[in-house]
């Protein structure tokens, strides 16, 4: 069957975020990875026709997996009130993972804006070999009861977002080589990342979060564009290099 | 007792032999590449093609889609490569569909859709469908969809160039009598109804348009309603026509609607955005209940109106 069947494990929410974990029915062979960071599961519950909506995910197990989701409509408000054992189904995964679009011979320096932080997490569990350095950051602390997140910079707290801690890292910075940057957040932390990247000239992948409809680049509902043509965040993306987007549209 | 087999739903219209009546509706399905990989298309009826115009079409800038109750507004603005890379790449692959193909054609210029139709008549394509109703393109342009006169013009100097079945789309209109009236007389052999009327959201926050066109196209099962109506009006007056009726279809009994009120075709369109396998699991519900009912086709076809033939 095409819709994948999941309950809903336990969910935990503070303020307009909420963490969620969900198991399968049946367990995923130990050999079968389920999703790669970068990756996105379409998520519904059919209950009423609303459009099944992306998520990435924090982590998973051959048992099933956990978000952290971000409060901001009828579904993820849904998402909030559900009780554990709650039915739900998720199409997937899609989208391309990130070691497919980054070089993984090299090292990275990740970010997370938001709920963008969970397949950056996600990427740093899975590949920490790879992780140069980590910064995630939230505007306000309410994700400190669901989450213990070591690299966490709260905006509220100290005043300073994830490009000023990064400003901060390159000033003390030792490696020769040109940093990479990946980042996944709101769209308004890429841009202003990206303008930073030229700045401070590093190469910057970004992932992007856009209102998806089919989420396999049917519908043509999640546009982004770029230097060669319009392409599709769920089918071409998420994971863009942000020299390669036209910003301005 | 009827037997289960296929040709309980199977439909004969404009010399075709469908299969079953659901067709997937031109658009959120794009041109079939995505939906083949998760279906098999040659359990539908008949598929329809993303609209495509001469030129490419950028579409517009995001968001294109937001949610409403029972649907969705979207925005997308006709996206596709112009015909030229849609001969070259995409009629190729839905030449080699097993299903009968219905190619969408849009323009506000005659002489493009000429060109268009022209060139379809060399291809292995059943329909051609006008969609001269897209909400989402030449902003504070009037479609030709919403103009009898210009509907009639249009068509009839189109019907001369092809002998292949012609479909024109409209959005919901009070006048829907009429245009469909102009199609006809000019030569049309049906309609598809409905495209998605103009739709809008405010963000209550930033005080503004969700979308950046301000408005965008209702679609989902916030519509059937309006559609349905709109189907059931327009066979009331014109018995003999090809409909396809479409909005708000994603199960049985919303598409045994459609055929109960007088569409010969149910279009599937945000169904297949909901759920890839509604199509197919809809051609299946309705065969369930026509069996379970011991009805055909049929004995289902045009029975909301008190005249109508089968």
């Amino acid at each position: 069957m095409f819709l994948i069947t999941i309950f809903l494990r336990d969910k935990k929410v503070s303020e307009d975020f909420l963490t969620a974990s969900f198991q399968f029915v049946d367990k995923m062979p130990p050999q079968k990875e389920f999703i790669k960071p970068g990756e996105f599961i379409m998520i519904t519950n059919r209950s009423e026709p609303i459009l099944a909506k992306p998520f990435s995910v924090l982590n998973a197990t051959p048992s099933g997996f956990e978000m952290l989701i971000k409060i901001i409509g009828r579904f993820t408000g849904y998402l909030s009130e559900a009780v554990p054992g709650e039915r739900f189904f998720y199409r997937g995964p899609y989208g391309t993972a990130f070691e497919k679009k980054l070089n993984m011979s090299r090292r990275i320096i990740t970010i997370g804006g938001g709920c963008g932080a969970a397949p950056i997490l996600f990427f740093n569990d899975r590949y920490p070999q790879n992780i140069e350095k980590t910064f995630i950051g939230f505007k306000s602390e309410a994700v400190k009861s669901l989450l213990t997140i070591d690299e966490a910079v709260y905006e509220s707290q100290s005043g300073k977002t994830v490009i000023d801690e990064l400003n901060e890292y390159f000033k003390t910075r030792r490696q020769t080589d040109s940093p990479v940057v990946l980042a996944c957040g709101g769209i308004g932390m890429c841009r202003a990342l990206h303008e930073h990247s030229k700045k401070k000239n590093y190469q910057l992948f970004v992932s992007l979060d856009e209102r998806m409809g089919c989420g396999i680049g049917m519908c043509k509902g999640c546009p982004i564009k770029t230097k060669s043509g319009i392409k599709m965040v769920c089918k071409d993306g998420p994971v863009f290099d942000s020299n390669e987007i036209i910003w301005e549209w | 007792m009827i037997k289960l087999n296929e040709d309980i739903l199977s439909v004969h219209c404009c010399g075709i032999e469908l299969k079953n009546p659901i067709v997937i509706a031109s658009g959120p399905a794009g041109n079939g590449e995505e939906l083949s990989r998760i279906i098999d298309l040659s359990e539908i009826g008949m598929f329809t093609s993303k609209t495509v115009t001469l030129e490419q079409t950028e579409g517009n800038p995001p968001p294109r889609i937001v949610d409403v109750y029972g649907g969705i507004i979207n925005s997308i603005g006709l996206q596709n490569p112009g015909f030229k890379a849609f001969v070259k790449e995409t009629i190729p692959f839905l030449e080699q569909l097993k299903v009968p193909v219905i190619v969408s054609l849009a323009s506000n210029y005659l002489e493009e859709m000429e060109i268009m139709v022209k060139a379809m008549n060399r291809r292995k394509i059943e329909m051609m469908e006008f969609n001269f109703s897209c909400p989402n393109v030449d902003k504070g342009k009037e479609p030709i969809g919403t103009n009898p006169n210009k509907i009639f013009e249009t068509v009839r100097a189109l019907r001369k160039l092809t002998k292949k079945p012609l479909l024109i789309k409209f959005a919901p209109s009070e006048n829907i009598l009429e245009l469909v009236n102009a199609s006809v007389t000019a030569g049309a052999d049906g309609v598809v109804l409905s495209n998605c009327p103009k739709g809008m959201r405010i963000d209550i926050h930033t005080m503004k348009p969700i979308l950046k066109r301000e408005f965008g196209g209702l679609a989902g099962p916030a519509i059937k309603p309006i559609s349905l109506n709109q189907v059931f009006q327009v066979r009331k007056a014109f018995k003999d026509i090809l409909i396809i009726g479409t909005g708000g279809v994603i199960n049985h009994e919303d598409a045994l609607e459609y055929i109960m009120a007088g569409a010969n075709l149910v279009g599937i369109g945000f169904g297949v955005m909901l759920d890839p396998f509604i199509p197919l699991q809809v051609i299946q519900e309705i065969r369930q209940f026509l069996i379970s009912k011991e009805l055909n086709y049929s004995s289902v076809f045009c029975k909301a109106q008190t005249s109508c033939k089968a």
